[in-house]
């Protein structure tokens, strides 16, 4: 089953972006039926605690969307204090981008939130940057054994 | 919501729900071009070495500025780099500048040339405009600085990196002739981070081995995570290579 919300999320993107977005999640998903099929112990013990092949996509999802379409921009736009350049001075990058601490307040914003759902739904965070489902499920597995 | 209800598993329910809102109120800021999120990717790369040579004790200053005051930045080795800005890093004796999309000129062989991301050069280095018939028909100069005076030569990859990538950076520094860019000496490093490549995406266990394994052998750094943001490249577990 594909997360509700997935169309409604990819909808937005720019096609080369969004073909990168649905690689990584697809990368992912992948990896999930492989582990299962091959009775991975971690991912079999994971879903035995209420972490359901659904909710695993689901988070492959995020994952992948953290890592193709926010990471990115993260990289100079998430930043508050520092050099002026990029926050008090700007910087343009021909003239589709500026960086700058009013120019990017909408990804600040953006970030913020994602960073604020990841939390509500106790997800750890390294688990929406690896690549691979078995370090994913790894993570959840530590924090199930109270590693967090 | 009608999709929520959908879900038996509530926290299926919750993650769409929010999602959707998520979706609706940021698809502006979130959905950007490729090339405009590489642009924010590499941009992401300049200010952490900026910020790098701060806290090694370089003054750091803005030329070239634009009339506002605002800071142009060479996108493409089809620029005319006296139309941008650049950083300059003084620290005594060592003055130097941070320069994007400049084209290299070999040590080896006058035609192997090519563009890095970042590049630090010697401070006043000459970049040279030459016509050649073999680009764009001879119509326009081909600007390039000698990658003698190269001081560092920086790459950003805003994607998951993998060892072929890894090694063809070494490729890369080996193009430039210069020996000093490949091989470790035994001069005391000026401050300067070493040539870096800087990669978006996490690194698993196997490969920051690797990683460490090259910074080992060679003065390079490979930076993995950082689509993390909040970078701060002195921060890592283990000091970074210098030259």
């Amino acid at each position: 089953m594909k997360p509700e919300f997935l169309p409604l999320l990819s909808k937005r993107l720019d096609w080369k972006v969004r073909e990168n977005f649905v690689a990584a999640y697809e990368a992912m998903w992948r990896d999930l039926d492989y582990q299962i099929r091959e009775r991975k112990s971690p991912t079999l013990k994971l879903m035995a605690t209420g972490w359901k092949k659904d909710r695993l996509r689901t988070i492959a999802v995020l994952n992948a969307f953290n890592r193709t379409v926010l990471g990115p921009l993260a990289a100079a736009a998430g930043r508050t204090k520092g050099t002026e350049l990029g926050l008090s001075r700007p910087i343009h990058y021909g003239t589709e981008i500026t960086i700058s601490a009013d120019a990017n307040s909408d990804i600040r914003a953006a970030l913020a939130d994602f960073e604020e759902i990841r939390k509500a739904l106790k997800i750890p965070p390294k688990c929406l940057h690896v690549s691979r489902m078995a370090d994913m499920v790894y993570y959840l597995n530590r924090k199930i054994d109270g590693g967090f | 919501m009608a999709a929520s209800k959908k879900n038996a598993d509530p926290w299926l329910a919750d993650v769409d729900k929010r999602m959707r809102r998520f979706a609706s109120q940021h698809a502006k800021a979130f959905a950007k071009t490729k090339r405009e999120q590489s642009g924010f990717f590499e941009i992401g790369c300049f200010i952490a070495l900026v910020e790098d040579y701060s806290k090694q004790g370089f003054t750091v200053r803005a030329n070239n500025l634009a009339a506002d005051g605002s800071f142009r930045y060479l996108t493409s080795p089809n620029g005319n780099p006296d139309n941008f800005s650049y950083v300059t890093m003084d620290r005594g004796s060592v003055v130097c500048e941070l320069r994007q999309q400049i084209r290299l000129r070999s040590v080896l062989h006058p035609d192997i040339a090519f563009t890095p991301d970042m590049v630090v050069l010697r401070s006043g280095t000459q970049i040279v405009q030459i016509k050649d018939p073999d680009y764009a028909n001879g119509k326009r100069g081909m600007f390039a600085a000698p990658a003698s005076a190269a001081l560092a030569v920086h790459e950003c990859k805003s994607l998951v990196g993998f060892p072929e990538l890894y090694v063809s950076f070494l490729g890369m520094l080996s193009a430039t002739g210069h020996p000093a860019h490949i091989m470790t000496t035994s001069s005391p490093p000026l401050g300067h981070l070493a040539s870096t490549l800087f990669v978006g995406g996490e690194s698993s266990a196997l490969h920051l081995r690797m990683l460490e394994a090259l910074s080992k052998h060679f003065p390079v750094n490979i930076v993995t995570g950082l689509h993390k943001g909040g970078w701060v490249l002195t921060k890592g577990k283990k000091p970074m290579n210098r030259v």
